[in-house]
């Protein structure tokens, strides 16, 4: 009987996997197809591989290489760079200042806490779309057009209510002798976060910033609106755009584009899935 | 708990930023609600008129409504069962190696752009006995080739299967979190009573990661009532309506329309049904703790 | 074909510049016409685009060398004369659109532009359609945004009764340096393409800029191979669909998911049943060279009616939407859907390409736009021996064998999807006004901008030239057609509109039940066009008044 629950279990996650990851088998597959041999069999796998389309998604999305300049880098801003720029210090923007709220509503009480937390909470619930052009007009107001942080504050703000949401729920199941033992030895507010809540809350620390990084990297609308016609702060998905109008999508460069823009969020996501860790809570109490 | 008013200084960022880029835009959003506007007209104040038209008079808003019910019930109901199983699954695999390529490799699925899932659907979905995967499976089995998301009959089933098998990334990693902060004594206390696999979980784990469960439900229900990506990047709300949702709508008076004041006033109710439905998963779903 | 010398020296706005071919020879002449003639500055500009060949031959040279003398001696009645450079400092004007297909010719003009007023830069941006709508927005709203735009009218043109968008009323009565300074600039312009634009409260905030004619794109070389004869006549083309059904092909690949052309050739059967009644619903027309043609079959000129109009023709029952005249109109595209691809009604733009390009489909529905990207698309992935011909086929003339229609003539569909707007926000004004002017009328200028005049989908190319067609499709490019619009401008209702076409194709409305909501989509647009005054008062109450 265990046998088989053990062997059902790794089958079922086996199936699990193979089936959630089918799309990203595609978007490489396609990649190396022209559009017709797309339109013909889009499931047989590419009988004469075009990496020509990588050449392609390369140059637009990084730089041209064929006049490679080691200062292409700094000057014009390639579109993974600026992707990458703005995915980074919204991810630390997000987790710094959200975990420091959550902490305080999940270890403290103070006036208005209730209010405050359901105010904060309905951000949540407010439609994105409404609330475009007015974001616009308090960027456009900050001086921030066309600029990486016009990208960057906005992202920090519209992921604080998620992220306070899901520290206080995590940082709510550390417990509370710690907290005591610490408050004890005469450990402050900012001392507990940074010695106990913080790195007792890692994994969901992790969970947060992937979902902001896979945000901030596919967003569309937004960078267009922002960065307009300025070519040196075009995003990954903006470059992107050379590759379609309306009646032509060349399906091989946008899935290579997609591929290659995505590659340094791979690795990003793997290094930080590392410090998604179990059993320090666990240990912590026996000492 | 203790009561300390300086913790309200670890608020001060979150607001700032909050109240400068969420807050203001949003009440200007619900202030634009009572006008009627089509940019380009001026601004004429038509009190609780739009909300009116939209509850009474327009001929999509109810049937959209519809659609959204029997969208967000399957859709968190997808949420909440499939990336719980992953996670349970993952959280009681011995080896740490594998249950780290395990959890890995259904996490990396993310990276894939929602447009690009999303063509990879339209293809699999297509029409043509032929180039459809659904069709050919079909013809495996002896059947007829359907129409999926293009036959009015289908559609809406077809909107609810894509995705399959919904394992999403992130609502999986928030129960593995919470089912890796279970401490090791009440797991060793749980295999040495041997209890069933199916006990283990109902009794032991699920009361554990409550708090996680109420997260994803709120969240799931969230983004089932306002979001449109996939119907819209999949169907545009056809044929013929059969897929239309609220959220659709919203965008439609809000940006194709110009009728900015109906859209605000349609992201208001929106923003109602979500506040109610939130707050009674709050009440109903208990945690020890708070609220 | 053009002569080969004409192509290089292709004379542009005048004798103002040329583009001429590299060539010492050439040189020295354009120093001596430029001497001849009282120029001063550079005003030749150089052949920047791509197709320049890499060795101009002698012959050329010489050929443009005589060219140039000889138009430097004799004065040509259609020169403008010296344009004085503006005296500015260094000004940008920025153009923001999305037709992307104009990019490399846009961009020679400007260059040329530069030469002949260097002190003005012109900074064209591409910018995708989805993001368009957005960025009009946003930066119109904010008085941030570029001077000119590309916009969807005349939805996006809503944006110009709030006061965001320039009326080119006032512009259009004032002459065009670069055309006729004699001439007021609003008769330069096609007549129809000025209509396409307008507004329906009459007034024109953007200039017509991206024309599409749509047609049937057919694989000519499969209707060689089968001995197919062009249809002209309706039952031509059912017998050429019966055959081509019978083997094997999908006669037509057909987009029935909202879109552009779909609107567009819904809206021209509608036009062409109701084109007999034209003089009575059109009756303020006074101009009789605007009718539509009642004799000549390729007569598709007209001037689209106004609020008035249609509130009369609806109100006295001429435009009757549940009438027989439209349920005809629906009978005749059911008869035609029959030989579209199964599922028709909800296939998107690209898989009617995509089903032309597998060989499946004999001909699809599309804009004269796309002929050009279809042909390269067909050279660049088939191997040699496997290519085929594209060319194009005007819509099938959809009731001359009814003789209660006999002027429902629906041969072609056409009109100017995009314009230019020019935004004024506050910094848009004395000077930088007049430089965004003088830019648009130097690119508005016939001989620069064929697209608006001559409906080609290159800025600077001439007409089509080398895509194989049927002599009447070319006929009406010429005649650059406008249409009556029987089908609701407004955004909004135009989808309410098509829905309940969806929804009839497929079989989820009986005719009546459709007529019943079709009656309601024209009754809700009159009535919004009563309520922004659209529709003059004293006929509303002329009709109204005597209801109550």
């Amino acid at each position: 009987m265990n046998r088989v629950y053990g062997a059902l279990k790794h089958v079922t996650l086996v199936l699990l996997i193979i089936l959630t990851n089918y799309p990203l088998y595609f978007m490489l597959q396609t990649s190396l197809k022209s559009n017709r041999e797309m339109r013909e069999d889009f499931w047989r796998l590419p009988a004469d591989p075009i990496w020509e389309n990588y050449a392609a998604a390369f140059k637009s999305i990084l730089f041209d290489y064929t006049q490679f300049d080691w200062l292409c880098f700094i000057k014009t801003g390639a579109p993974l760079f600026n992707t990458m720029f703005v995915a980074f210090w919204s991810v630390c923007g997000v987790i710094l200042f959200a975990s420091l709220a959550a902490f305080a509503f999940a270890r403290y009480d103070f006036i208005l806490k209730k209010p405050l937390y359901y105010v904060l909470l309905s951000l949540l619930m407010m439609p994105i779309v409404l609330i475009m052009v007015p974001e616009y007009v308090v960027v456009k107001s900050l001086g921030l057009l066309a600029t990486r942080f016009g990208l960057i504050l906005p992202y920090i703000a519209g992921s604080q209510a998620l992220a306070v949401f899901m520290c206080r729920t995590f940082f709510e199941q550390i417990p509370k002798d710690l907290f005591e033992s610490a408050e004890i030895d005469g450990a402050g507010m900012l001392r507990m976060y940074r010695h106990i809540a913080a790195p007792l809350s890692v994994p969901v620390l992790v969970v947060i910033g992937l979902l902001v990084c896979v945000q901030a990297w596919n967003d569309y609308i937004w960078p267009l609106v922002i960065v307009g016609s300025d070519e040196a702060l075009y995003t990954v998905t903006i470059a992107m755009t050379a590759f379609q109008n309306e009646y032509n999508i060349e399906f091989g460069r946008l899935m290579a584009g997609f591929a290659i823009g995505s590659l340094p969020l791979v690795i990003l996501i793997l290094s930080m899935l590392r410090y998604f860790i179990q059993g320090i809570t666990s240990g912590a109490l026996k000492g | 708990m203790k009561r300390r008013n300086q913790a309200l200084l670890l608020l001060i960022p979150t607001f700032a930023f909050t109240a400068t880029f969420i807050y203001g835009p949003f009440l200007l959003a619900f202030y634009n609600a009572f006008f009627s506007w089509e940019e380009g007209e001026y601004r004429i104040f038509v009190g609780l008129g739009n909300f009116r038209h939209l509850l009474f008079e327009d001929y999509l808003f109810w049937h959209s409504m519809k659609i959204m019910a029997i969208l967000s019930v399957t859709y968190i109901a997808k949420v909440m069962i499939v990336p719980m199983l992953a996670a349970v699954l993952i959280s009681r695999v011995g080896n740490a190696r594998l249950r780290g390529a395990y959890r890995n490799l259904i996490v990396i699925a993310l990276i894939v752009p929602s447009v690009a899932v999303y063509m990879i659907w339209r293809q699999i979905y297509h029409p043509d006995g032929e180039l459809g995967l659904a069709n050919r499976l079909f013809a495996l089995f002896g059947l007829e080739p359907i129409a999926w998301f293009r036959d009015p009959d289908t559609a809406l089933l077809t909107i609810i299967l894509t995705g399959f098998p919904w394992a999403s990334g992130v609502p999986m990693l928030i129960y593995l979190a919470g089912l890796q902060n279970i401490s090791q004594d009440v797991k060793e206390a749980a295999t040495i009573d041997g209890v069933g696999p199916l006990q283990r979980f109902f009794r032991m784990e699920l009361p554990l990661i409550v708090g996680q469960v109420r997260l994803i439900a709120i969240l799931s229900v969230i983004s089932s009532v306002q979001d449109f990506v996939g119907v819209y990047l999949l169907t545009r709300g056809g044929p013929a309506g059969t897929t239309y949702v609220p959220g659709l709508l919203m965008f439609d008076y809000a940006i194709k329309y110009n009728q900015i004041g109906m859209g605000c006033a349609l992201g208001v109710i929106l923003f109602l049904i979500v506040l109610t439905l939130t707050l009674f998963i709050h009440r109903f779903v208990r945690t020890e703790d708070y609220l | 074909m053009r002569p080969e010398w004409q192509r290089l020296v292709g004379w542009r706005a005048g004798p103002v510049y040329a583009v001429l071919p590299e060539s010492g020879l050439v040189d020295s002449c354009a120093a001596e016409w430029r001497r001849l003639r009282g120029f001063k500055g550079e005003h030749m500009i150089r052949l920047r685009s791509e197709k320049q060949p890499e060795n101009t031959s002698v012959r050329i040279q010489v050929i443009a060398a005589i060219m140039l003398l000889s138009s430097a001696c004799g004065k040509s009645p259609e020169a403008p004369g010296n344009i004085a450079p503006l005296k500015t400092n260094i000004t940008q004007i920025s153009l923001v659109h999305h037709v992307d297909w104009y990019e490399e010719d846009l961009n020679v003009l400007f260059g040329a532009y530069h030469e002949l007023q260097p002190t003005v830069v012109v900074k064209q941006t591409i910018f995708p359609t989805q993001g368009l709508e957005y960025l009009l927005r946003t930066r119109l709203l904010t008085n941030s945004a570029p001077e000119i735009m590309g916009c969807q009218p005349p939805k996006d043109t809503l944006f110009g009764s709030a006061g965001y968008l320039l009326d080119f009323e006032t512009v259009l009565d004032r002459p065009n340096p670069y055309v006729d300074p004699s001439k007021p600039w609003r008769d330069v312009f096609p007549r129809q393409a000025l209509e396409m634009v307008r507004q329906q409260d009459g007034r024109i905030f953007c200039l017509p800029y991206d024309r599409a004619d749509y047609g049937f794109l057919y694989n000519a070389s499969l209707f060689e191979r089968l001995g197919l004869d062009i249809p002209e006549t309706w039952g031509e083309w059912m017998a050429t669909c019966g055959r081509l059904r019978a083997e094997g092909y999908v006669p037509i690949a057909w987009s029935g998911e909202y879109s552009a052309a779909a609107v567009n050739i819904a809206r021209a059967f509608i036009d062409a049943s109701f084109r007999e009644l034209e003089p009575e619903i059109n009756y303020k027309t006074t101009n009789p060279d605007v009718r539509y043609g009642l004799e000549d079959q390729f007569g598709d000129l007209g001037e689209r009616i106004d609020p008035d109009e249609l509130y009369r023709a609806y109100k006295t029952g001429i435009f009757d939407p549940k009438g027989e005249r439209m349920q005809f109109v629906f009978n005749k595209f059911a008869e035609l859907s029959q030989h579209f691809q199964d599922h028709w009604v909800t296939a998107d733009g690209y898989e009617q390409a995509d089903m032309f390009l597998h060989g499946k489909a004999a001909c699809f529905v599309q804009g004269t736009y796309a002929v050009d990207p279809i042909r390269d698309k067909i050279r660049k992935e088939f191997k040699p021996e496997e290519q085929w011909e594209v060319s194009i086929l005007p819509i099938p003339h959809f009731a001359e064998e009814n003789p209660d229609f006999r002027l429902g003539v629906t041969r072609t569909v056409g009109g100017f999807g995009d314009g230019l707007v020019c935004s004024v926000p506050s910094s848009l004004k004395g000077e930088r006004l007049d430089i965004t002017l003088d830019v648009l009328h130097y690119m508005f200028a016939p001989e620069n901008y064929r697209a608006v005049y001559e409906g080609s989908p290159k800025v600077g190319a001439p007409l089509y030239e080398d895509i194989p067609c049927d002599p009447g499709f070319k006929r009406f490019w010429d005649r650059a057609p406008a249409i009556l619009g029987l089908v609701p401008t407004e955004r909004q209702l135009q989808d309410e509109w098509y829905l309940h076409f969806q929804a009839y194709f497929l079989g989820r409305l009986t005719w009546e039940e459709l007529a019943d909501r079709l009656d309601h989509v024209y009754e809700e647009w009159l009535t919004r066009l009563v309520r922004k005054r659209q529709v003059d008062p004293r006929l509303v109450e002329a009709f109204e008044g005597g209801v109550s």
